[in-house]
C-alpha cells in the first residue's frame, strides 16, 4: 500500500461524448505509470487493426509516481498511442520533458486517457480536480507558441500547456505535442489533431506526498548530487583537461571550463571549473549550445534550461538577433536533434553570414523555431535525409508536378540560405502539394516516391529498420547490444542506457571493470570499432539497457540521464549506483522495493510492449517480421570482415544468435521472439496471455 | 576606508542583533525595486561587494542580497535556469511534501511569461516564451512587513535571525497575508489551511545547481577580503 | 601576550591562508610559483621563509601540498585539488615543453581508450596554441625521430585526427576517427 508518489487518480476523457471521469490508478500500479499505463490501456482497449487517426484509437498522456516529487531528472511525460509514421500503425511512445508531468501531478492526476474524437476543436482544461473541455476555436489554426499564450491568459500565468501546432491539426504524420518552449514529444501530434484536441492546460496547487521521511529523500539527493551525477547523458569525464580529472574526452558533454560562458547572459556567466562534488555548479557542466550550434553559439547563449527537477540543463536558450530577418523571434530553445534536423534539411550546407559558423547556427535555430511552432516532427532526423535522398537522386524532380517543382526556391537550398526552411516547414505543415508528403514518414514516402533499395542500404541515410525508422545508438556504436535494442521498438529506440555508459568518457578498461560487476564479465563491452562475437554478457547488458529504459519511461525518469551507471569519482572506481531508481521509488512511494523487484516491473512493462506489438502485427514471428535490420549493417566495409579490428560491420548469423540470446534473457520464445504464457504469467499478466491465446498469438 | 571595506568589516564582526539591524536598515530601500518591473528584488547592494563575492552581474536591478545568520544570500536571476528544485526542496524540508504552490521561493508561477503573465509582446518579455529569463522571487523579509501588519491574529513575528515567520498555532488561514504582500509571497497551504512563509532556512540556496541563489558564508567573506589585501 | 606567541599565531594564520590559497589555485588549475609566495596576497617576508616552508612541508594538515621542480621554477600545488595528470600537463605548459605536451595527449588517447585525438584540441584550453603554431608543431613532430609515431587520420567529412602508431594501426585509427567524427554525430 503506497503512502506517496502516485496521485491515485487518472482522468479519462471521451471526446466523442464529452464525458470526463476519474479512475483509480491502483489498477495500473503493477505497471508503475507512464509507459506502463499507456501499454495497458492500449492492449486492453484498442483493437488490433485500429489506425492512428481512427476514433477508436486512444492516446495516454502519462506520468509516474516519481514525477513532481523532486527526485532529480524526473519530469518526463510519456505519451503512448498508435503511430502513423510506419506501415503497420504500431504502438509507440513519445516523450516530452519540461514541467508538464510535474504540474499534472500537482493537480492531483497520474495520467490522462483520451478516447473518441471531438467534432469541434477543443482543449482540455485541468485546474486541480476541476477538469473541463473548452472551445479551442480561437487557437485552432495557430501555432504552439500562440496557443500557449492564449491558454495562459485564460487559465493564469501559472499554467503549463501542452499543445499541437498546425501540423498536428492537419494530420501531418510527423508532428509533435509540445509543452513549454522546447519540450516536444514526436509522432503523436496528429493523433491529437484527428481528435480535434488542440491542447491540455494544467494548473496544480496540490502536492506529491513522500511515503517515507523527507530526510531520506534529501539524503539520497545529496548523495546523487555529490558523488554520482555527471553531465548530460551521464558523461563523467570533462571534454577539456580539467584539474579535477585524470581523463579527458573531447566528445564528452561535460564542457564546463574557464572562458566558456553563457555569452548573452547578464554578467557573461562563466561555466568555469565545475568539479564533481560542487553541487552548486552542476548546472554549468553541460554548455550544450556549443555542441548543438557550434563554438560561435557561446556568445548567443542566454542560459541553459530544461525540465523540472533536473540539475543538468541540456536545452540551450538562445538570443540570436539574426533570426528576426526571417520573421521569427530571436529567442530560440532546443536540444540535440531539435537543432540538428534542420541542418539535415539544408543538406547542401549553409552559408556563413557575418562570422565563421554562424550560417550553421542560424539554420538550426531558424528550423527549430519554425518546427516547434508549427509542431512538425523530424522522425529523429529522417525527414531531412528522406528529402536529401529524394533530391539528389532526381526523384523529387520526377514526382513533383512541374508547376509545383518550379514554385520551390531551390536556389536557396543550393546557396545554403536558411530562408529555404520557411518554405520547407510551411509546405509540410499545411500539406501544400506533393512535396509535403515528406511529412508522411520514411516508410510512406519511400513507397510513394519509389525510393531505391539503396536508400535503406546506405549507412549515411541512417535507416535501421525496413519498417521505416532510423537508428538511434545502434550497431554502429555498440555492435550487438545496440543492434538488439534498436530492433525492439516500433520507432527509433530512444534508449540511452547503454550508449551513455559507453560514451561516458571512461577508457574501455575502466568500463570493462564496471561491466564485470554489473553484468558478469567485462566481455559485455567491446573496445570501439573492434567488436567480438556475441556472448551472454552482451545479452545481459542489452537487457539492462532496454529494461531500464522502459522503467524510466514508467517512473518517470529521464533516460537521457538515468541510469547512473558510471560516476565521476575516481574514489568510487568511477562506479555509479544502479540501485538508485529502486531507492528513490521506495522512499517516494513508501513501498520497499529492491533493485531486482523494480527491474522486474520494468520487465513487465517491456514485455507488455512486446505482447502489444505481437497483437497489433497479428503474428508471433517477431524475429522474421519485426526484429529486422537493413543491409548496410552487414554490408558496409566490403573489404573487412566482422569481428576484426577497424570495422563496425556485423555478421548476419551472429546477429540472429544475438537475438536468440536476448529472447532467452527475456523469457520469450527463442525461435520467434514472442512472449510465452509462462513468462507472461510469471510477470502477473495472465490476462494478456489469455487474450493472445484467444487470438492464436502465443508461441507454440 | 571605502564603503565596501566598511560594509565587510562591519559584516564580519556583526553579532546576531547587529546582523538583524543590517537587515532592517537595508530593507527600507527596496520599495523602488517594485517599480522597476524586473522579476527580482531585494537589498540594494554595491557592485564592489557583489564582485568580491564572485558575482559578475553588473545589473544591480537583477541581483539582490540578504544577510542571513549563515552568511550573505545572493540571488542572481541571470543564473536561474528554471530547474525549480528550489521549490520542491523548500516544501520538502519545511512541509515534508513536494508542493511548489506553497514554496517560499516562487519560480514556476513566472516560468512561461514572467511576473506579469502572458501579453501580446510575450516573445520579447520575460519568461521561457520570451527572452528566456526566469523570475525567481524571494521573500524580502521587509523591515515593515506588509504580511505581519495585516495579519488579523498577529501570527507573523520576527525570529532571532531576523526572519518574519508564521506561528502556525495562531494562523487561521484567512489569506490576508497573501493579499497584503505586494509580491504575493505568503501562501496558504490548501491542505493545512496555514500560511507558509520564508524563514531564511537557506535550503533553496544550498541546493541550487547554478548558485543562482547562493549563500556566501561569513568565513568566505573574510577570506575574500584578505585576498584583496584587507587584513583583519 | 608574549611576542613569540603573537608571532606563532600570525605564522599559523599565514600558513592556513597560504594552504587555502594554494588549494584554491589548484582547484582552478593553477600552480603557485616560488616567487608568488613573496608577493600579495601571501606576502611572505624573506626572513620568515625558512621556518615557513619547514612548517608547510612538515605539518600533517598540509600533506597535500606538493612541489614540482622545473628548469628554473618551482611549482606548488595541492595533490587533493589537482589531479596528477593535470599537474603533469600544466608542468609541460609552464616549462614550454610543447612537443611533449602534445605527444603525451595523443599517445595516452591512442593507448588507453583507445581513440584518436581531434587535431584541433590543442587550440583550446589549456593548450591554447594558435593555428599556425599548431600547424608548425605537427610539421616538427613528423620530422623528429622521437615523435615519428604521431600520424594523421582523416574522417570522411574531412575532420583531421591524430594518433600514435605505437598503439594503433592506420586502419584501426581511421575506423576510430570515423566513429568519433561522423558516426557519433549521426545520432544526436
Amino acid at each position: 500500500m503506497s503512502t506517496g508518489g502516485w496521485a491515485g487518480k487518472i482522468i479519462r476523457v471521451n471526446l466523442t461524448s464529452g464525458k470526463i471521469s476519474s479512475e483509480d490508478t491502483s489498477k495500473y500500479q503493477d505497471f508503475i505509470g507512464g509507459m506502463g499505463i499507456g501499454y495497458k490501456v492500449l492492449f486492453d482497449e484498442v483493437p488490433a487493426g485500429t489506425k492512428p487517426y481512427d476514433e477508436a484509437n486512444k492516446i495516454v498522456v502519462g506520468t509516474g509516481p516519481l514525477c513532481g516529487s523532486g527526485v532529480p531528472m524526473s519530469s518526463r511525460t510519456n505519451i503512448t498511442s498508435l503511430y502513423p509514421g510506419t506501415d503497420m500503425n504500431l504502438v509507440t511512445d513519445s516523450h516530452m520533458g519540461g514541467n508538464f508531468a510535474a504540474f499534472l501531478k500537482y493537480a492531483g492526476w497520474d495520467a490522462i486517457i483520451i478516447e473518441g474524437a471531438s467534432s469541434k476543436p477543443v482543449w482540455l482544461r485541468i485546474e486541480d480536480d476541476k477538469v473541463s473541455l473548452e472551445d479551442a476555436s480561437s487557437v485552432w489554426g495557430t501555432g504552439i507558441y500562440n496557443t500557449t499564450a492564449v491558454i495562459g491568459s485564460k487559465m493564469g500565468k501559472e499554467s503549463c500547456v501542452a499543445a499541437i501546432g498546425q501540423a498536428g491539426e492537419n494530420l501531418v504524420n510527423l508532428s509533435v505535442i509540445m509543452n513549454g518552449s522546447s519540450h516536444s514529444a514526436g509522432g503523436h501530434g496528429a493523433v491529437f489533431g484527428s481528435k480535434k484536441l488542440k491542447a491540455i492546460g494544467v494548473i496544480g496547487t496540490g502536492s506529491v506526498k513522500i511515503g517515507k521521511d523527507k530526510k531520506e529523500l534529501m539524503d539520497l539527493d545529496a548523495y546523487v548530487m555529490k558523488e554520482i551525477v555527471g553531465a548530460n547523458n551521464q558523461h563523467v569525464v570533462p571534454s577539456t583537461p580539467q584539474p579535477w580529472s585524470e581523463f579527458v574526452y573531447e566528445n564528452s558533454r561535460w564542457t564546463a571550463r574557464e572562458g566558456l560562458t553563457w555569452g548573452a547572459s547578464e554578467g557573461n556567466i562563466d561555466t568555469g571549473i565545475a568539479a564533481p562534488g560542487d553541487v552548486n555548479k552542476v548546472g554549468y557542466r553541460t554548455m550544450k549550445a556549443i555542441k548543438d550550434l557550434g563554438p560561435v553559439a557561446a556568445k548567443y547563449t542566454v542560459r541553459m534550461g530544461g525540465c523540472q527537477s533536473c540539475p543538468i540543463r541540456c536545452h540551450a536558450q538562445m538570443n540570436i538577433p539574426q533570426l528576426e530577418q526571417y520573421g521569427v523571434s530571436p529567442y530560440a530553445a532546443n536540444t540535440c536533434m531539435g537543432w540538428f534536423s534542420p541542418a539535415g534539411v539544408m543538406f547542401k550546407g549553409t552559408k556563413d553570414q557575418k562570422e565563421e559558423g554562424d550560417g550553421n547556427m542560424i539554420t538550426r535555430a531558424l528550423g527549430s523555431q519554425l518546427a516547434d511552432d508549427y509542431g512538425v516532427w523530424c522522425n529523429y532526423g529522417s525527414i531531412g535525409r528522406d528529402f536529401a535522398y529524394a533530391y539528389e537522386s532526381g526523384i523529387i524532380k520526377k514526382v513533383l508536378p512541374e508547376e509545383e517543382y518550379n514554385s520551390i526556391p531551390w536556389n536557396l537550398l543550393e546557396a545554403g540560405d536558411p530562408a529555404f526552411l520557411k518554405e520547407f516547414y510551411r509546405r509540410v505543415t499545411f500539406k501544400e502539394g506533393e512535396f509535403s508528403h515528406l511529412g508522411d514518414g520514411t516508410y510512406h514516402i519511400a513507397k510513394r516516391w519509389n525510393f531505391g533499395a539503396d536508400y535503406f542500404d546506405t549507412k549515411k541515410y541512417s535507416m535501421w529498420s525496413p519498417l521505416g525508422f532510423p537508428k538511434h545508438h545502434a550497431s554502429d556504436e555498440s555492435y550487438q547490444v545496440g543492434a538488439i535494442i534498436n530492433c525492439m521498438f516500433n520507432r527509433d529506440a530512444q534508449s540511452h542506457s547503454h550508449q551513455n555508459f559507453i560514451s561516458s568518457g571512461l577508457p574501455v578498461d575502466v568500463l570493462k571493470k564496471i561491466a564485470e560487476k554489473l553484468w558478469g564479465s567485462g566481455d559485455a563491452i567491446d573496445p570501439p570499432a573492434n567488436y567480438t562475437p556475441m556472448n551472454e554478457y552482451k545479452a545481459k547488458f542489452a537487457k539492462y539497457g532496454v529494461i531500464r529504459n522502459c522503467l524510466h519511461d514508467s517512473l518517470t525518469l529521464c533516460n537521457w540521464m538515468w541510469p547512473l551507471t558510471a560516476s565521476p569519482l575516481k574514489e568510487r572506481d568511477y562506479m555509479g549506483d544502479t540501485s538508485l531508481e529502486s531507492k528513490y521509488f521506495s522512499v517516494v512511494t513508501g513501498i520497499d522495493t529492491t533493485e531486482e523487484e523494480l527491474d522486474l516491473m520494468g520487465e513487465r512493462v517491456f514485455t507488455l510492449h512486446r505482447a502489444l506489438t505481437v497483437k497489433e502485427m497479428g503474428t508471433t514471428d517477431m524475429r522474421g517480421k519485426h526484429d529486422l535490420m537493413v543491409n548496410w549493417v552487414f554490408d558496409i566495409d566490403p573489404d573487412k570482415k566482422p569481428f576484426t579490428e577497424g570495422t563496425i560491420k556485423m555478421d548476419r548469423d551472429d546477429m540472429q544468435l544475438a537475438l536468440t540470446m536476448f529472447y532467452k534473457e527475456m523469457g520469450w520464445d527463442e525461435k520467434t521472439g514472442a512472449p510465452t504464457r509462462a513468462t507472461l504469467e510469471k510477470l502477473n499478466m495472465k490476462d494478456v496471455a489469455d487474450e493472445l491465446a484467444k487470438l492464436g498469438l502465443l508461441p507454440a | 576606508m571605502s564603503e565596501t571595506q566598511l560594509i565587510l568589516r562591519g559584516a564580519i564582526s556583526l553579532s546576531n542583533n547587529e546582523k538583524k539591524g543590517f537587515l532592517d536598515k537595508e530593507t527600507t530601500r527596496r520599495e523602488f525595486l517594485k517599480l522597476s518591473g524586473k522579476g527580482i528584488g531585494g537589498t540594494f547592494i554595491s557592485l564592489s561587494l557583489l564582485n568580491l563575492l564572485g558575482c559578475t552581474n553588473t545589473n544591480v536591478e537583477e541581483v539582490a542580497a540578504f544577510p542571513l545568520a549563515q552568511g550573505v544570500l545572493i540571488a542572481d536571476r541571470a543564473r536561474c535556469t528554471g530547474c525549480l528544485r528550489c521549490e520542491t526542496n523548500c516544501s520538502l524540508v519545511n512541509d515534508g511534501k513536494a508542493m511548489p504552490y506553497i514554496s517560499r521561493i516562487k519560480v514556476s508561477r513566472n516560468y512561461n511569461f514572467g511576473t506579469d503573465g502572458p501579453k501580446l509582446a510575450y516573445a520579447y518579455e520575460d519568461g521561457a516564451f520570451g527572452n528566456k529569463l526566469m523570475s525567481p522571487e524571494t521573500c524580502r523579509q521587509c523591515a515593515e512587513p506588509y504580511c505581519g501588519k495585516a495579519c488579523p491574529v498577529g501570527a507573523i513575528s520576527t525570529n532571532e535571525i531576523g526572519a518574519r515567520v508564521v506561528d502556525e498555532a495562531k494562523c487561521v488561514g484567512c489569506g490576508t497575508c497573501t493579499k497584503a504582500c505586494p509580491w504575493t509571497m505568503p501562501t496558504v497551504d490548501p491542505e493545512t489551511m496555514k500560511s507558509t512563509k520564508c524563514v531564511n532556512c537557506g535550503t533553496c540556496a544550498a541546493n541550487c545547481p547554478t548558485g543562482a541563489l547562493r549563500i556566501v558564508p561569513w568565513e568566505e567573506v573574510k577570506y575574500a577580503m584578505r585576498k584583496l589585501g584587507y587584513k583583519a | 601576550m608574549s611576542k613569540e606567541k603573537v608571532n606563532d599565531e600570525i605564522l599559523q594564520e599565514n600558513l592556513e591562508f597560504t594552504a587555502k590559497y594554494i588549494r584554491e589555485n589548484s582547484y582552478n588549475g593553477k600552480f603557485i610559483k616560488y616567487d608568488d609566495f613573496f608577493t600579495e596576497p601571501i606576502s611572505l617576508k624573506e626572513e620568515e621563509k625558512e621556518i615557513f616552508f619547514e612548517k608547510l612541508f612538515s605539518n600533517e594538515e598540509y600533506s597535500d601540498i606538493s612541489e614540482l621542480k622545473g628548469k628554473e621554477n618551482r611549482y606548488f600545488y595541492s595533490k587533493k585539488e589537482m589531479n596528477e595528470n593535470y599537474a603533469k600537463l600544466l608542468y609541460r605548459i609552464e616549462e614550454k615543453d610543447i612537443l611533449n605536451m602534445v605527444a603525451d595527449r595523443i599517445r595516452t588517447d591512442s593507448k588507453r581508450y583507445p581513440k584518436t585525438t581531434n587535431s584541433n584540441v590543442f587550440l583550446n584550453e589549456p593548450y591554447n596554441l594558435k593555428k599556425d603554431e599548431l600547424a608548425e608543431l605537427y610539421k616538427q613532430l613528423s620530422n623528429l625521430d622521437d615523435y615519428k609515431d604521431i600520424k594523421q587520420s582523416v574522417a570522411s567529412n574531412g575532420v583531421v585526427c591524430v594518433y600514435s602508431d605505437k598503439f594503433l594501426s592506420q586502419g584501426y585509427a581511421d575506423a576510430l576517427t570515423e566513429l568519433q567524427e561522423v558516426t557519433r554525430i549521426e545520432s544526436q
